[in-house]
């Protein structure tokens, strides 16, 4: 196996022309989708058709509760179907509520176009990051590569967040808001085609059914049992939450500063900029480190009572762009605190419980808060969000005390965590267990396996009658595989294997 | 109507740093190992990484069995092209690692995890014929 060449990390991380060039469709469409003029002056536009700051944050409590009551039957359909077929329909979707969301002249109208865009927003959340997974998986038969892949992917869509940001911002000061969505309509309809070039794994379908309810009664345990867990999840949720309600509402502390539409370009520009330079900036500082938690918590504290004071544009968006900085820094430092927390085989469960309760949190939250807004302006809101970080600083700090309390957890546990990935050398202090076998058996078979591998594995299938059975039954499948080129009477299998 | 701006967040949030396995935090995320990770005990169970259940012993089968053959021929039909591409030339052909690999523009780390996933499919496959009842 890979794990025991030297530089097998390297052998396993190298991305093959295959991929890279598999993958090239999907990008095109993705920064076609992610080409939407009309998101820096949506609230401008949304102002001027009539909403007040009380509809707005009605029509966001909707989203927020049609979204996750969608993901669930896309994703079904996303496995039964074709995920392509999910893109499309996404993009479908995306020119359809452009469309609508231009021609509206009143809040209803508006509101349906919203509803609509959360169809395209259900259809395409994790769908782009399961093909790449997947695609990665056929070609190189591990997912190291995974996360250099999906990090490409979502630089791409942030730089056509950031770009169309700008000359969305431009276009809407030159002509009107409106026409920005108008534009925006070719866009997501040439998405389609990328999407529709894109040869999508087929990998999913071969898929085990899991014992879902048993593993959505473990998730639920870990997240209602275990106090250390239930914390990190409400810090996760209350990050999400924040970063949802600033780029939400943010933009009404402009409109109420009457800033002119092209200074939204810029301002939704360095907004959506924050994503990604917060996982930059977040592999640079050592969190690890108390201090430098600290230090950023109250960065962050500062913030909102800037919001609530001034009453300057560029104070204002330097205000929100580093709040938003923050809250992504301070969300990922939260994900590897809950990824510390929670055992693997359940932590995609409880991330997902995560992304629920920011949504159960943000329905109410936006109802009240656009209540505020519109009853005693930005500056008196801008409290809340004072009293929200407040309760985001306490967290962290809880945190950060009890892990300088306790010794590092990080290290035990991955080790074995993917012996298949090829990346982690399994711990020698640790027994075999039936999962590895089934990782090394290719080795073992081929005899291949260093020797105290060997030994291991075969002290293990001593005791171990299943894996003995499956071991037996990868030799046997072998066996038939290597005399199907003996008799080769039906050769109609072989001549496509490479198509 | 950003509000799918903000899951973006929490979803880049979630993905973490670098290493975050939370990344495959997708419902479709299942597949981390070779033999699909349902089939083994959660942390949380009496043996941790240890069947769940057995695999069905087969009963003894010839490799000139036909019906065996076609099931398998069907199987390799079925697995992602570059996977049959490796089982092809590897396991069919009977040619090396290194050969493979090369002619595939693959590492030679990739062509032997791809053999595991192909291999533990294939085995799948057969075990829906040869394990009674269709059991796996």
């Amino acid at each position: 196996m890979s794990a025991f060449a030297p530089g097998a990390i390297d052998g396993a991380r190298s991305t093959p022309r295959t991929l890279a060039r598999r993958l090239v469709p999907l990008q095109i469409g993705v920064a076609l989708q992610g080409f939407m003029l009309w998101v820096p002056v949506e609230k401008l536009f949304q102002t001027q058709i009539g909403f007040n700051a009380a509809s707005i944050g009605i029509m966001a409590a909707l989203y927020a509760a049609v979204v996750p009551l969608l993901e669930v039957p896309s994703g079904i359909l996303a496995d039964r179907w074709s995920r392509n077929g999910i893109l499309v329909v996404a993009s479908a979707a995306l020119a359809a509520s452009s469309l609508l969301g231009g021609l509206s002249t009143g809040v209803v109208t508006y509101v349906i176009a919203a509803m609509i865009l959360g169809v395209y927003f259900a259809m395409n959340s994790g769908t782009v990051d399961s093909v790449v997974y997947d695609a990665v998986l056929e070609e190189t038969g591990t997912s190291e590569v995974y996360e250099k892949w999906i990090g490409r992917v979502r630089m791409v869509e942030a730089a056509a967040f950031a770009s169309s940001a700008l000359i969305g911002g431009v276009l809407a000061g030159a002509t009107s808001p409106r026409v920005t969505y108008y534009v925006t309509v070719p866009f997501a309809l040439v998405s389609i085609v990328a999407f529709l070039r894109f040869d999508e794994p087929q990998l999913h379908r071969a898929a085990e059914p899991v014992a879902l309810r048993q593993h959505v009664a473990t998730t639920f345990t870990a997240m209602t049992r275990i106090p250390q867990v239930r914390q990190v999840m409400l810090l996760a949720a209350l990050t999400a939450l924040l970063a949802q309600a600033v780029f939400e509402f943010g933009p009404l502390w402009l409109v109420s500063l009457h800033a002119p539409a092209a200074a939204f370009g810029p301002y939704w520009a360095a907004l959506v900029a924050t994503l990604g330079v917060g996982g930059y900036l977040t592999s640079k500082l050592r969190l690890q480190r108390r201090g430098a938690v600290l230090l950023l918590a109250g960065l962050l504290a500062a913030t909102p009572i800037l919001l609530a004071t001034s009453n300057s544009v560029i104070a204002v968006v330097a205000a929100q762009t580093a709040l938003q900085l923050l809250v992504a820094i301070i969300g990922i430092h939260a994900g590897l605190l809950l990824h510390d927390a929670v055992p693997s085989t359940i932590r995609a469960g409880v991330s997902s419980g995560v992304g629920t309760l920011s949504w159960m949190l943000f329905l109410p939250f936006s109802l009240g808060f656009g209540w505020l807004i519109n009853a005693h302006g930005v500056h008196w809101a801008a409290w809340v969000l004072v009293g929200v970080v407040g309760l985001l600083v306490v967290l962290v700090a809880a945190s950060t005390r009890r892990r300088a309390g306790t010794p590092e957890p990080t290290g035990a546990e991955p080790d074995l965590d993917d012996p298949v990935a090829g990346t982690t050398q399994p711990a020698v202090s640790t027994d075999v267990a039936c999962r590895d076998l089934v990782a090394l058996v290719t080795d073992y078979v081929d005899g291949v396996l260093p020797t105290d591998w060997r030994t291991r594995l075969d002290q293990h299938l001593d005791e171990c009658d299943g894996c003995s059975t499956y071991l037996q039954q990868i030799r046997t499948t072998v066996e038939m595989l290597a005399y199907l080129n003996a008799a080769p009477q039906r050769p109609a299998a072989h001549t496509d294997v490479d198509r | 109507m950003k509000g799918w701006l903000g899951r973006a967040v929490a979803n880049t949030v979630l993905r973490g740093g670098q290493g975050s396995r939370i990344a495959r935090w997708s419902r479709w995320f299942r597949r981390t190992g070779p033999v699909a990770d349902g089939r083994f005990q959660g942390s949380t169970d009496p043996y941790p990484r240890h069947w769940r259940q057995f695999p069905q012993p087969w009963p003894k089968v010839s490799t000139k069995d036909a019906a065996a053959r076609e099931h398998l021929r069907q199987a390799l039909s079925g697995l992602p092209p570059t996977w049959r591409a490796v089982v092809d030339r590897h396991d069919i052909a009977g040619r090396s690692d290194t050969d493979v690999a090369g002619e595939l523009g693959i590492t030679h780390e990739q062509e032997r995890n791809i053999l595991t996933r192909a291999r533990a499919a294939l085995r799948d496959q057969l075990a829906e014929l040869l394990g009674r009842g269709g059991g796996r």
